[in-house]
């Protein structure tokens, strides 16, 4: 919408004003202000600066001057009204008397009150009269006085009006009257004689005469209008007030004209026609608008009357004026101008004339609580003075065009697309608004599910610390694990491992987050570089209780190499948490960078005890021969050179591994509760063979026979033996678990299996078996000493290097570990043979001759030596 | 101790000082309003050093004369109950310095206080001074039980059994009232006391009078001229002494006082205004008029120069305000004037009465306008009778353009008022607020009628017939439309008011004046059959207007109705002119007619004698 475009000046600013009792009158060049406290400023607009002060004994309510402008009047707060010539410069305002830079203080004497009542509420000048008004025991009199009298004053007459009784007023007179104090003012008739005086408003004679009746035309007397705070306007003839009524008795001379029913801030005139003002104003403090027009005498000869139109404007309006034809009215928040119109000749277009009244225009100057003016200025344009609440004094310079006063009325259709382009422009409004909503509730909605991720985060990041404390006793709130399982799919059969992860937390897991499952080899071979796969399975919502399988598979480039450990872990990918579009680019660059978080859930391992089948179910055509030693085999032969002896080895006997366990440890560890050695036996199998996932008791005889998961079959078997040599104190029950196969890969890999699951089972308790069995340290010593002297210089037979296991190292004195070590050690020089046997490979690899054979053959008899003296874990 | 007499020496000095400038202004032509108000604050400030120091015996006399004075010099600038806090203070410490106990601030009682501690001893004086301000104080507050009280404390000593009465008690009143030369006052105690004992009978007289008690009012304005007094005051004693006589029903007594009064004091405005009333009363309207232009003589006078109160203690203080409207109440000057001018215009002192209608006009418009004011309640007439008698005051002067342009102006302020058609319900009770707009609607009507008869006269006057026909009718047709409901309204009273009966009255002759005017320039022109007809509506509105009825006779003549002619001939003589209570401007004037009547009589008695 266009506003009416003004400029503003700010003149000067003082310190913060009294709304209520704020007052500027501008007498030439220059402003009298007062904010309300005791001082009258005197300021000059030309020179924009306070020329003079006068300081009064009480704070200001009413400010006026006399009709030859050479007195200032000025009603105090302790009920003295003050007389006081206005400075000499000032009156003759031609002369610059006074240059000096420095305001006068002029401090106004004691004895210039002229009158005092403290019940004294408004007053004004006109015709050489005094006219106050003051609220004594809610009775609103009018006293007359001379102007310039002799002191005290000469009461001329007095009048009085009481009070409504309405319940505001009753309650506190003192205190209503001051936050609204009344109105008064002097109207005079415009006519050829009468003398322009630009303190008062004039109204044209024709409705002067119909609103305050006959005998004030004639006499051309001047109006007293007053605004009381009740709402009342009330008048009076100044000059023939006393006159006789209908049946010759003396009535009261002031009349009701109207009542806004607010208290009223503004009685105006306004609307020049060829006679003067049209149209007589009132304002209301809350928004009301009394417009009273003369009705012309129709040709019927109807009486000519007059009418009181209301409306309304947006209140609070503290302080109005008027020029030609517009209404200037200050509500707190800006300043309008009211253009107004003269009633239309026929009473047809009236409603339309009444809706053209009311268009408001927006000047955008905010907290004026004072206006003076307007005053139109040698080069043409209008301008208004208005004292701000932060006591700012500005100069409001309304546009050229609207003086001129052609706004024209848009035509109907441009009118049609005003209004389409402001329902446009507020549908725009609205979209805005409506996405910084929602944009709002976006990010509250991210920030909660942060909240939720980081909670959720904080709970797997507790079940992690907590792992070793609570190992199996409570159920971790998320938990997942795996079992792996051979499927056949296509004719082909392959081993997956099913992993369950299971909420059993109090939240939900929302969007964003993911399951990886890393698959990880644990063994290297040479053609297994970066052989280790991740797959992550996101999932839209995990609610409290659900559980979520998924299927992986173990086997990765066609082969499967075990074993293999399996890393669980819940990611939260933070870009879940932004919409795309929503992010700033900033935002997106970061999260692509550090974008996720995650938390470990479980660690898996995969062995060959997992991969073996209980049951021939396969067919033998299936049964790959693509080991290790098939592919080595392969690769030599292409090279010319034979292996055939190991060739031979491998085919002419089964090859048997034997771990030998204590029982006792056994039965505390795996809370075995069967008496017999052969139940015995047989729940060390199971426990081997099928763990907890497979269910009871599915072996029974301590000797099975499974398929490896290259379909060789393996022979596994259990039985308890007494060593009687072994132990100082007496024979030693143990257990002997044997591994009987025709495969080296398969007995090596089960070999591993079995000294893992052992070194699982025992690590944690390993500070329990505190029984110290006396060892005989001396063969013990021996075989250390043993292997070490003959393991150190040779190199291994190919088929180890796919056993090489990294083990955690765990060093203590106790003599379980040393066995444990024993292992450890043996592992290590596994480590070193394999070291060699890639040098040794490598060597081939360029052309070299190769001493295979005879290292095949040391490391073998090693093997079978190591077989022979087989390791008891005690 | 050596301090303090020196301290009393210094102050009296400073009190003395005071009350000399203040005495050698009060001997000045021109007393000072400022002087009287530097001497008050002075004295204030004395006042108050003096007060500075706890009460003494020693200084009790010179605190007490201070406070006198002060109390004295601040009558114009304080209000009364101010003072007598003042007053109050001083008592109390009064009572301090003899060391009794202060124990109220009910004045009565404290004076009661004060009159036994201090009756005997030497500072009667000065307690006297300031019992006399205590009376003054309950003087202008129209408080007279209780300066009746306060005077039987101070007399209580002397054994007296008479009906207690506050004139005896004045009378017997005996205050100590000699002078210390070493400590000056404002004003000597004893002036003080006459002062006050005059205005407190005529204070007891103006209640009297306010309660209708004339005899016992009589009674204590007679004491009152025996009393030493100021002139002015003497004037206003005879003035209503005067008063009380012509209430009495003693109009030449009163006009005897109302001559003194004048004799005493020729500024005493209410005399003369008084005897112009009388004079109205007595039907002297030669009188009534030479003493109203002396009146508004004086009054204009008096307006030029200022007003100012050069004595310390005036007469104007001591009655409250109400009081000095009563004593002396006199209407504004513009009132003044047109009672004047419509004495003289009712009573055919045409010349002057135009005179004074026209300098009424002029300050009604002039620009240096003056309020018009009614002090003593009653109220001015509205400007358009005003204008409307102006006018009909010229038309009589033979002035016919001025009384056109009069008129004119009625006419068009009251344009806007008249309404298409007043229809009144005589059944209809109408109260308070509306009955006053039937009546102004009403009265704009007549106005504007009154205004165009005056016209169409004048145009008659100025042989433009055409002209005044076309006004007559205008007029007729303002007037026709006041129409009332009830046919026989005349004879029923519809229990309506006076005031209506008599608008009907007025506007029934105006209507009658109107059609008998219009008759009459109908016969003129020799429209013969227009003339009766309008001469026989006018008398329809109008019954027993001597001057229509033999207008019709002519008309019939020429008609050759000879027969009905001579009927209303004879008619006419047998009926007198019912006197009606008319508006000055419709008041019919003998030399109405235009033409010769003689012609007329002559030829009917030779009829009737011929028949």
């Amino acid at each position: 919408m266009d506003a009416v475009r003004c400029s503003v000046e700010y003149l000067s600013e003082f310190s913060d004003c009294q709304s209520h009792s704020v007052r500027v009158i501008q007498d030439g060049v220059n402003l009298l202000l007062t904010r309300g406290d005791r001082e009258v400023l005197i300021f000059n607009v030309l020179e924009r600066r306070v020329t003079t002060v006068m300081l009064f004994e009480a704070s200001m309510i009413h400010l006026a001057l006399s009709d030859d402008k050479h007195r200032l009047y000025a009603l105090c707060a302790n009920g003295g009204l003050y007389c006081t010539p206005l400075p000499p410069q000032l009156s003759s305002s031609s002369v610059q008397v006074n240059k000096s830079p420095d305001s006068v203080l002029f401090t106004v004497p004691d004895d210039s009150i002229v009158l005092k009542n403290a019940s004294l509420q408004a007053f004004t000048i006109a015709e050489k009269i005094l006219v106050t008004l003051s609220l004594h025991k809610s009775v609103w009199s009018f006293d007359l006085y001379e102007e310039p009298g002799s002191r005290p004053l000469h009461k001329l007459a007095c009048f009085q009006v009481v009070t409504l009784n309405t319940c505001c007023l009753n309650l506190t007179d003192k205190e209503k009257s001051v936050s609204s104090p009344p109105v008064l003012t002097c109207i005079y008739p415009e006519g050829p004689t009468s003398v322009s005086t630009d303190l008062h408003p004039h109204l044209e004679p024709h409705l002067f005469r119909l609103l305050f009746g006959v005998d004030a035309s004639l006499v051309n007397s001047p109006v007293i209008l007053c605004g009381l705070p009740d709402g009342r306007i009330c008048c009076f003839t100044l000059l023939v007030p006393t006159l006789a009524g209908p049946t010759g008795e003396q009535r009261s001379p002031v009349r009701v004209l109207q009542s806004l029913e607010q208290p009223v801030v503004f009685i105006g005139t306004c609307v020049s026609g060829e006679h003067g003002p049209q149209c007589l104003v009132a304002v209301g403090q809350r928004g009301k608008l009394l417009i009273v027009r003369s009705k012309q005498a129709s040709l019927e000869g109807k009486k000519a009357d007059y009418s009181f139109n209301e409306h309304s404007v947006r209140g609070p309006v503290l302080c109005a004026c008027v020029d030609d034809k517009r209404l200037y009215y200050s509500s707190l928040s800006d300043l309008h101008a009211l253009q107004l119109t003269t009633t239309s000749s026929s009473e047809a277009t009236e409603t339309e004339s009444q809706l053209q009244t009311l268009t408001s225009d927006s000047l955008g100057v905010c907290r004026v609580v004072a206006l003076a003016g307007p005053y139109t200025n040698p080069t043409g344009s209008v301008q208004l003075l208005a004292v701000s609440l932060s006591g700012r004094l500005l100069r409001v310079n309304l546009p050229q065009g609207s003086e001129k006063g052609n706004v024209p009325r848009l035509p109907s259709s441009l009118a049609g697309q005003k209004v389409k382009d402001l329902l446009a422009s507020i549908a725009n409004i609205w979209e805005r608004a409506e996405s910084l909503k929602h944009k709002l509730q976006k990010k509250n909605d991210s920030l909660k599910h942060l909240n939720q991720v980081i909670h959720v985060y904080s709970l797997l990041l507790d079940n992690h610390g907590n792992e070793k404390a609570c190992n199996m006793g409570t159920k971790h709130p998320i938990s997942c694990c795996g079992v792996a399982r051979w499927s056949s799919l296509l004719q082909r059969d392959s081993l997956t491992l099913t992993c369950v992860l299971e909420n059993s937390s109090g939240c939900t897991l929302e969007h964003g987050w993911t399951l990886c499952i890393q698959v990880h080899p644990l063994s290297k071979g040479p053609n297994m570089e970066g052989s280790s796969r991740t797959y992550s399975f996101p999932f839209m919502k995990l609610d409290s209780g659900q559980k979520l399988d998924v299927t992986v598979p173990l086997e990765s480039t066609g082969r499967l190499s075990l074993p293999v450990k399996v890393y669980c872990s819940l990611v939260f990918s933070l870009s879940a948490l932004f919409s795309p579009e929503a992010s700033s680019p900033g935002v997106s660059q970061l999260l692509t960078e550090t974008g996720s978080i995650s938390a470990p859930l479980s660690t898996l391992t995969v062995d060959w005890l997992d991969a073996l089948r209980l049951d021939g179910s396969f067919s033998h055509g299936n049964i790959r021969h693509d080991t290790v030693t098939d592919g080595i085999q392969a690769f030599l032969r292409s090279r010319g050179v034979l292996t055939k002896d190991s060739d031979t080895t491998t085919k002419s006997a089964p090859i048997t591994v034997m771990v030998r366990v204590s029982s006792e440890l056994l039965k505390t560890k795996l809370h075995l509760s069967a008496t017999s050695s052969g139940e015995r036996c047989m729940s060390v199998l199971n426990w081997l063979v099928s763990p907890e996932a497979r269910g009871q008791m599915s072996v029974q005889s301590p000797v099975v026979c499974v398929y490896s998961p290259d379909g060789c079959s393996v022979k596994l078997l259990v039985k308890e033996v007494t060593l009687g040599d072994f132990c100082s104190d007496g024979p030693l029950e143990v257990l002997e678990i044997r591994v009987e196969s025709s495969s080296v890969a398969a007995v090596c890999g089960l070999h591993h299996a079995i000294l893992r699951r052992l070194q699982v089972l025992l690590r944690d308790s390993a500070v329990k078996c505190g029984h110290t069995k006396q060892l005989k340290a001396q063969s013990l010593f021996e075989a250390v000493r043993h292997v070490e002297v003959d393991l150190i210089p040779i190199s291994l037979s190919v088929y180890y290097t796919f056993t090489l296991i990294s083990v955690d190292l765990h060093v203590t004195d106790s003599f379980a570990y040393i066995t444990c070590n024993n292992i450890i050690f043996f592992f290590f020089y596994c480590q070193s043979l394999y070291k060699e046997l890639q040098d040794a490979q490598n060597q081939a690899a360029l052309g070299g001759t190769m001493k295979t054979n005879k290292n095949s053959e040391i490391l073998f008899r090693i093997f079978l030596q190591l077989r022979a003296n087989p390791l008891v874990i005690l | 101790m050596s301090v303090i007499p020196c301290l009393v020496d210094r102050w009296s000095e400073e009190n003395n000082n005071i009350i000399l400038t203040w005495k050698q202004n009060e001997r000045g032509l021109e007393p000072n309003q400022h002087v009287r108000k530097r001497c008050w604050s002075e004295s204030l400030k004395l006042l108050q050093k003096i007060r500075g120091i706890p009460a003494a015996t020693e200084r009790l006399e010179l605190e007490m004369t201070v406070s006198y004075n002060t109390f004295l010099f601040s009558l114009n600038f304080c209000n009364a109950s101010e003072i007598e806090e003042s007053l109050t203070n001083s008592l109390s410490r009064a009572l301090e310095a003899c060391g009794s106990q202060v124990s109220c601030s009910d004045p009565v009682q404290l004076w009661e206080a004060v009159l036994q501690t201090l009756g005997s001893s030497v500072y009667v004086p000065c307690v006297h001074k300031l019992l006399l301000i205590q009376w003054m104080l309950w003087l202008m507050q129209c408080q007279s039980e209780r300066v009746l009280t306060l005077l039987m404390q101070t007399n209580h000593k002397r054994e007296h059994s008479a009906p207690v009465n506050l004139q005896t008690e004045t009378r017997n009143l005996a205050l100590s009232t000699e002078e210390d030369s070493s400590l000056k006052v404002a004003m000597a105690a004893k002036d003080l006391k006459d002062l006050l004992h005059i205005c407190t009978v005529m204070c007891e007289g103006v209640e009297q009078m306010k309660m209708e008690r004339y005899s016992e009012a009589l009674e204590a304005f007679q004491e009152a001229q025996g009393l030493p007094s100021p002139r002015s005051l003497l004037g206003q004693i005879h003035t209503l002494t005067g008063q009380s006589f012509a209430k009495l029903g003693q109009p030449h007594c009163a006009l005897h006082f109302y001559r003194k009064a004048v004799e005493v004091d020729g500024a005493c405005l209410s005399a003369l205004y008084q005897s112009a009333l009388v004079f109205r009363q007595l039907g002297n309207p030669k009188a009534e008029i030479e003493a109203l232009h002396l009146l508004y003589s004086a009054v204009q006078l008096q307006s030029d120069k200022s007003s100012s109160i050069a004595s310390l203690v005036s007469p104007a203080v001591l009655f409250g305000g109400a009081q000095m409207t009563f004593i002396s109440r006199v209407p504004s000057p513009s009132r003044i004037l047109h009672t004047l001018a419509h004495t003289c215009v009712f009573n055919g002192s045409i010349s002057d009465g135009v005179e004074y209608y026209l300098d009424l006009l002029a300050s009604l418009q002039s620009d240096g306008k003056d309020l018009i004011l009614t002090g003593d309640g009653t109220s001015f007439p509205r400007i358009p009778v005003v204008y409307l008698e102006a006018g009909f005051a010229l038309l009589k002067a033979k002035r016919y353009c001025d009384a056109l342009v009069v008129c004119e102006e009625v006419i068009t302020s009251t344009l806007d008022f008249i309404p298409e058609r007043l229809l009144l319900d005589a059944d209809e009770k109408l109260k308070g607020a509306d009955s006053d707009v039937v009546l102004e609607n009403v009265d704009l009507v007549l106005w504007a009628g009154a205004a165009h008869l005056l016209q169409a006269q004048a145009h008659w006057k100025l042989k433009d017939t055409k002209e005044a026909i076309t006004n007559f009718t205008r007029a007729i047709n303002q007037l026709v439309k006041v129409f009332i409901k009830q046919k026989d309204w005349k004879q029923k009273h519809f229990g309506n008011t006076e005031a209506m009966i008599e608008r009907m009255v007025t506007v029934e002759a105006a209507k009658g004046q109107a059609l008998a005017g219009r008759g009459l320039c109908f016969l003129e022109g020799g429209q013969l059959k227009e003339a009766l007809r309008d001469l026989n509506l006018s008398l329809q509105m109008t019954p027993g207007c001597k001057n229509t009825e033999m207008w019709l006779t002519e008309v019939l003549w020429r008609l050759d109705r000879r027969e009905e002619a001579s009927a209303h001939w004879r008619e006419v003589h047998s009926t007198e002119d019912a006197p009606k209570k008319l508006p000055l401007y419709l008041q019919l004037w003998p030399d109405d007619t235009a033409f010769d009547l003689s012609d007329l009589k002559k030829k009917m008695e030779g009829y009737i004698q011929a028949k």
